[in-house]
């Protein structure tokens, strides 16, 4: 990789960055950047807990037809000495391990994890998992720290490192999360009552952990684009917070609301971006929603459909397998899908987050050269 | 083009006041829009650095809840430009000053036009938080274009990870209810101070500075007489430290936003040629910003 050469043009100071010795310095780069994805790595418990396992678990037992609902056969789930933090290092180290970089060379690391749970009982403030994940892999240099923005988190992450990465400030880092998010589901079966509890999106939620490298692209080759935004006149629809009764968390969503006021704020948002960044529908081979549930994405991409006026190509699924895992959605999906070949290099990926807040997202990339192991399928 | 400090607000709660993180946040924020004219309409992007929230709410982010305080691009349909985005940021004590380098950037590369680091942390757990010290304080600061040379010029973070242990907080469930624990090692502070000489020394060197080109050092240690103790270790004269006004205790991700205040309300501010601003917290990580002052435009 050749030296990146950054001149702080207000200073008159010119520094050369080699790979391996980055800093965080802000300097001021001559010409923007752009940024590639370079990798992705997953880390995912072993625990596989069907959708009906779960339902066992209920204290009220009502009519609950939840896969028939959702589409989710089920999920994966923490289990003894699997927390968010082994999750997001995991992660870390299996995107790292197909980088082919030194992570002492990462310029930036950014942990977006929404539940930073140590065990099963504490959920960690401070230090930060960004300097838990940057210590635990090797990039003692890199700047670091948390990003919460919900299921939009990866994607925030994405969006920040991304403005660092155009400005050369850094020439790459990581981005990731862990997610053991599914005390809200275990917290949400024990104490649902109906099928109109406030608590029954938790029962979709699974464990994960995603990361991803992002890179400096080559001079003159398409880079990464993004948007994020919030609509808090929705900031009551769905609000996570300590489970009063028991150790985790409990979620309480307004699903239609939420869903609802998603549709409506997404096509713009998507539109609006794409044209921002020369990009048009027709450019895009490959969609990869939030994952909540089969029906929500369907109506979701139909809704986007008729307003963007074109059909999406290949909008990808997961969810039936992984359930939701919040934050890290998008890259468990991409990761598969580069391992079993469903994208390709070359083709054109759309990411689209709605998260509590209300948070829209978007985040569109060409695969180019994006390193996964495609030995080991999710 | 640099992005520069518009405007600082800070709250202090008198008895009966609203103590609610996003409270204290909300109305910080409003009080540095109105310093700097500022419509909220025209903050391209809200970061919330505090660690202890209301409730101890994980998701939506608390940032969102002080955009909707500020009425900043609410609806979908109305909003400016890109709209807003409110996200959660922390980095312990240095958090602050992380969100400033984040929305600095996006100033820089006119993605947005003004941005707003807010911040409140409160006690989550009253009655039943150990070791948690700091008072509930309010702070908020809104960045924008800079004029001529004004603006942040340089960034730094250093972490000292030997001391991690040294100060480390949680929320931990004991059977019967969530409470938060902080641990605070008998030395922090201490080592604080150490790692904080450390990576000033090493700042200036890498910037070329020598300690009497600083016109101001602006920050907020753990124990106010260490402000005096870094300058003399480092260097600088002490009669250029800004630390925050005594709270009646500890501040946390407030302190800086504090002492950012009192610096800017000073003559000195105006005549400054290079401001730096020092904020360190758990890791330990210390953040350093190399600000170009007034007298540069």
């Amino acid at each position: 990789m050749p030296a990146l050469q950054v001149r702080d043009v207000v200073g008159g100071m010119r520094r050369v960055l080699v790979p391996g010795q980055e800093f965080s310095l802000v300097q001021h780069a001559t010409e923007q950047a752009t940024t590639r994805v370079a990798a992705v790595g997953i880390a995912l418990p072993e625990r596989r807990q069907t959708t009906d396992e779960l339902l066992a678990t209920r204290r009220h037992r009502f009519p609950l037809p939840f896969q028939q609902h959702t589409g989710i056969a089920e999920r994966r789930v923490c289990g003894p000495g699997e927390d968010s933090g082994t999750l997001a290092v995991g992660a870390a180290r299996d995107a790292l391990a197909h980088w082919g970089g030194d992570p002492a060379g990462l310029g930036m690391v950014v942990s977006c994890s929404i539940t930073r749970y140590r065990g099963e009982d504490a959920y960690d403030f401070e230090p930060g998992y960004g300097f838990a994940v940057k210590e635990a892999i090797g990039a003692h240099d890199a700047l670091h720290f948390d990003v919460n923005n919900a299921c939009a988190g990866m994607l925030t992450g994405v969006h920040l490192v991304d403005n660092f990465i155009r400005r050369g400030v850094v020439r790459s880092g990581l981005v990731v999360s862990g997610e053991r998010i599914t005390s809200l589901a275990a917290n949400a079966a024990r104490t649902i009552r109906s099928y109109t509890s406030k608590q029954l999106a938790s029962l979709t939620l699974g464990d994960a952990g995603a990361a991803v490298v992002l890179e400096r692209a080559p001079d003159g080759a398409p880079g990464l684009f993004s948007e994020v935004t919030t609509y808090a006149e929705h900031a009551d629809l769905c609000i996570g917070r300590p489970d009063p009764d028991a150790p985790g968390a409990r979620m309480d969503t307004d699903g239609s609301g939420i869903h609802r006021a998603a549709i409506l704020s997404a096509p713009r948002t998507i539109l609006r971006s794409m044209e921002r960044n020369g990009f048009t529908p027709d450019d895009v081979d490959h969609v990869i929603p939030h994952q909540t549930s089969v029906p929500a994405i369907r109506a979701g991409i139909k809704h986007t459909e008729r307003k963007v006026g074109t059909y999406a190509k290949n909008v990808i699924y997961n969810v039936e397998k992984f359930g939701n895992t919040s934050s890290t959605t998008h890259f468990v999906a991409l990761h598969e899908c580069l391992n079993d070949g469903r994208v390709n290099e070359g083709d054109r990926v759309v990411m689209l987050c709605y998260a509590s807040g209300l948070t829209v997202g978007v985040t569109g990339f060409p695969i180019d050269g994006i390193a996964v192991d495609h030995a080991r399928s999710a | 083009m640099r992005a520069a400090l518009e405007a600082v607000g800070t709250v202090l709660p008198a008895a009966g006041d609203d103590t609610s993180s996003t409270g204290l946040a909300a109305a910080a924020a409003g009080r540095a829009l109105a310093a700097g004219a500022v419509d909220p309409d025209d903050v391209g992007m809200i970061v919330n650095a505090a660690v202890y929230h209301d409730d101890n709410v994980m998701e939506p982010a608390n940032a969102t809840f002080v955009q909707r305080a500020l009425g900043a691009n609410l609806q979908v349909g109305v909003v400016k430009g890109a709209g807003t985005l409110a996200f959660d940021l922390t980095n312990g004590g240095a958090g602050l000053l992380t969100g400033l380098q984040v929305v600095a950037g996006f100033v820089e590369t006119g993605d947005i036009a003004h941005g707003l680091v807010v911040t409140g942390d409160v006690d989550p757990t009253p009655g039943v938080s150990q070791g948690l010290a700091h008072v509930p304080a309010g702070a908020a600061v809104l960045v924008g274009p800079g004029t001529g040379e004004e603006g942040f010029a340089a960034f730094c973070e250093r972490s000292y990870p030997e001391f991690a242990d040294l100060y480390r907080a949680s929320l931990d469930w004991d059977g019967r209810h969530h409470a938060v624990h902080v641990h605070e090692d008998q030395t922090w502070a201490e080592r604080w101070l150490g790692c904080a000489e450390d990576a000033l020394k090493a700042f200036l060197d890498d910037r070329g500075l020598a300690p009497a080109e600083v016109d101001l050092l602006v920050t907020a240690p753990p124990q106010p007489d260490a402000g005096a103790e870094l300058c003399r270790r480092a260097g600088l004269d002490p009669a250029r430290l800004v630390l925050p006004p005594d709270a009646g205790g500890p501040l946390h991700t407030a302190g800086l936003g504090m002492a950012l205040a009192a610096a800017m309300a000073e003559p000195a501010w105006e005549r400054a040629r290079r401001v730096l601003l020092l904020a360190g917290g758990a890791g330990i990580t210390i953040t350093i910003a190399e600000y170009r002052g007034r007298a540069t435009r």
